[in-house]
């Protein structure tokens, strides 16, 4: 090990911890690994923010934390219902205080501010739709060298909206599979030369 | 579906500019044919997968969030744009309280008793009336005088904003009336 350490010029650890900020993923991946995000939105809406801030800069805050914290994360990663369900009530109770009610319903607040919400973004949706740019790529960018390992690897010539997620797939892989059984009805065919089977789509 | 139809393509229907249903063994509805002869077949152009409900047919994360959130109670064609409101040359404090009373979610004794927070409707000014958000922001004496004492272009918001509450909640009196 010693001998591999001095020709190779790294360090042994035994902790295998992060990458990038991100914490490497081994084995089934299960909540606590995503605990670190939950850490992160805790720590920027601690409670001496809010109680410096009125309401309308609370929401300001909460959005631009939850839109950066966990962006890179949710684009990889099908996050567990448990840590999107805590991230939300973390932004909500942050935006209304913990001690009164929530004067505005959540459903209503998540809806962009063109159609009368405040644009906080559900963490489980903003997960999907980040998610989703991967099936995008996929389907458009065949060449892409990830592209081309997963679709060889995990989809043999079928269409990414047929596949079932192959038992022991990538934590990735299967990640995009969940996105794509939300969106699936999203996507549809714009016809142009007619090549596709008439009853077949997608 | 018929069994002898499945090979086929959609292209195998396209007859020179128009759509040629006679040739399918399977019969499909008549408003299904009606949609489909609104396509035309290019052949320039590649059959591609698109994104359909952007504008462009490309994905984006922004499209795709409105779309998850879509459930049926919110796609209400009815429902007014709010840009308004957050175009207005306004601090955003104001702009939040304002968004509070279009959702007429701002704490006052209409809204308390409501949520069981309060036994009394009525104002705990005057003490005559019940105090919704109109009353508070409209219809209280003080309010009124702070209103006229304002000039035109200001009290002009007051008369939109009164207008788009009541616009609201006329509206939802009717749905509740019309789904009981």
């Amino acid at each position: 090990m010693e001998r591999l350490e001095f020709i190779l010029g790294f360090t042994h650890t035994y902790r295998i911890d992060r990458y990038l900020g991100f914490p490497i993923l081994i084995g089934s991946i299960q909540k606590p690994y995503f605990s670190f995000i939950i850490d992160k939105i805790q720590g920027k809406l601690a409670g001496w923010n809010q109680k410096l801030l009125n309401r309308a800069g609370r929401v300001t805050l909460a959005n631009s934390v939850i839109s950066a914290i966990p962006t890179y994360v949710m684009h990889n990663c099908w996050r567990p219902e448990g840590i999107c369900d805590q991230i939300d009530q973390t932004v909500r109770g942050f935006i209304w205080g913990s001690s009164t009610s929530h004067w505005v319903p959540w459903e209503t607040i998540t809806q962009s501010r063109a159609r009368g919400g405040l644009g906080v973004r559900k963490a489980r949706e903003a997960n999907i739709s980040l998610l989703g740019k991967h099936i995008w790529e996929v389907i458009h960018n065949p060449d892409k060298l990830w592209v081309k390992l997963m679709t060889n690897k995990y989809l043999n010539h079928n269409s990414i909206f047929q596949s079932m997620s192959p038992r022991g797939a990538t934590f990735t892989w299967s990640s995009i599979l969940k996105a794509t059984n939300f969106l699936k009805d999203g996507f549809f065919i714009r016809i142009g030369r007619g090549d596709v089977s008439l009853w077949y789509g997608k | 579906m018929n069994y002898q139809d499945t090979h086929l393509r959609v292209k195998d229907l396209w007859n020179n500019g128009s759509w040629n249903f006679s040739m399918l063994a399977t019969i499909l509805p008549n408003d299904m044919k009606q949609q489909i002869r609104s396509i035309r077949i290019n052949d320039i152009v590649d059959d591609i997968i698109i994104w359909a409900p952007s504008a462009d047919g490309i994905y984006s994360a922004s499209t795709v969030y409105k779309w998850l959130t879509s459930t049926p109670s919110t796609i209400d064609t009815s429902e007014v744009s709010w840009t308004w409101l957050w175009s207005l040359n306004i601090p955003e404090n104001i702009r939040f309280f304002l968004w509070l009373s279009l959702h007429e979610s701002l704490p006052t004794n209409m809204f308390r008793v409501y949520r069981h927070l309060s036994l009394d409707v009525n104002c705990c000014r005057c003490g005559l009336f019940q105090k919704d958000i109109l009353h508070l922001l409209r219809d209280f004496q003080k309010a009124k005088s702070i209103w006229s004492y304002l000039n035109w272009p200001r009290a002009m918001l007051l008369i939109i904003i009164t207008q788009k509450i009541g616009f609201r909640t006329t509206s939802k009196e009717i749905k509740a009336f019309s789904f009981p």
